[in-house]
């Protein structure tokens, strides 16, 4: 049994050093108190809530990892739907693109700071991520049933569908669509100007 | 203007935990039982309200012997003001419900037959 100890201390020592400096005072302090906690259940369930924050300190680089990973799924997204010369008219213009990013990024952060951290809940984090996965998928396949059967014009249900994913209640905006130029791709936009 | 964060349930659990006596300081396990928080949930929040300026830490000065050094707790200036204004604005919801609540009853009440 003490050999057990001292191993569970020796491991404990090893994980706090996954810990940034300032972290790793919080993580003693756990293991200090869990000598007040009466023994038994009760200290294991205190000792497992230290190796819980351990864990949680030290994967908070994975939040960058997910920021990351929304900026590439985004920029490919906006790269697939970013409207083409060639189709005219029936692209999505590049000012839904641009919105659309700007408020899948942007609208977490502002629900955040008025109504408060969201729900812990696995549910609400899977919501999260499947509507935002679901709506960057919807711009290139808007783009590319646009661009390939022509429906806009005929269809402009295809409009709204577009307008609703974007959070727009001003369904009578949408019919008059702005922006519908076709500016290409930036690189090429670039390469026009000289 | 400057608007304070709002807070969690359990956030804000801890910072009344914490108002009941602010100048004391106080331990995580006292935290703990207070309430009703495990060590995995409470720490985090101590953490983050220490890294925002609301909470200050210090080790225990004189350890009870054979045992090790305390970490303790209490709210700062700026902890106590925002945990003043949380409970204010978490308070001011239920007294509007209570206000309107009697107002329906009698207008429910008034239509039935």
């Amino acid at each position: 049994m003490n050999r057990l100890n001292r191993a569970a201390a020796a491991a404990r020592r090893a994980a706090a050093w996954l810990l940034p400096a300032g972290r790793r005072e919080w993580v003693a302090a756990i293991w200090a108190e869990a000598c007040e906690v009466p023994p038994g259940l009760a200290r294991l369930a205190w000792r497992a809530g230290g190796a819980w924050v351990i864990a949680r300190e030290a994967l908070l680089p994975r939040r960058l990892g997910r920021a990351a990973a929304f900026a590439a799924a985004a920029g490919a997204a906006a790269w697939a739907a970013w409207p083409q010369p060639a189709v005219g008219h029936a692209a999505v213009s590049q000012f839904h693109v641009i919105a659309t990013v700007l408020l899948l990024a942007g609208l977490p952060l502002l629900a955040r700071r008025f109504f408060g951290p969201p729900s812990p809940s696995r549910a609400g984090r899977f919501l999260h991520v499947f509507c935002c996965a679901a709506i960057l998928a919807l711009m290139p396949a808007l783009a590319i049933v646009e661009a390939f059967a022509n429906l806009t014009p005929a269809q402009p249900a295809y409009r709204y569908v577009f307008c609703i994913a974007q959070g727009w209640s001003n369904v009578q905006g949408c019919t008059g669509v702005p922006g519908r130029s076709t500016g290409g791709r930036p690189g090429r936009a670039r390469s026009r100007s000289y | 203007m400057t608007s304070s964060p709002r807070f969690s349930a359990q956030t804000l659990s801890v910072l009344a935990a914490l108002c009941d006596e602010p100048s004391q300081w106080q331990h995580g396990y006292a935290l703990a039982k207070q309430t009703g928080l495990k060590s995995g949930t409470l720490y985090p929040i101590l953490i983050r309200l220490a890294d925002q300026g609301l909470v200050e830490a210090c080790w225990q000065d004189e350890p009870e012997p054979g045992r090790p050094r305390r970490h303790l707790y209490r709210l700062t200036a700026a902890g106590l003001a925002s945990a003043a204004e949380a409970r204010a604005r978490a308070a001011r919801p239920k007294a509007a419900r209570a206000a309107r609540t009697p107002a329906v009853r009698g207008t429910v009440v008034g239509v039935l037959p």
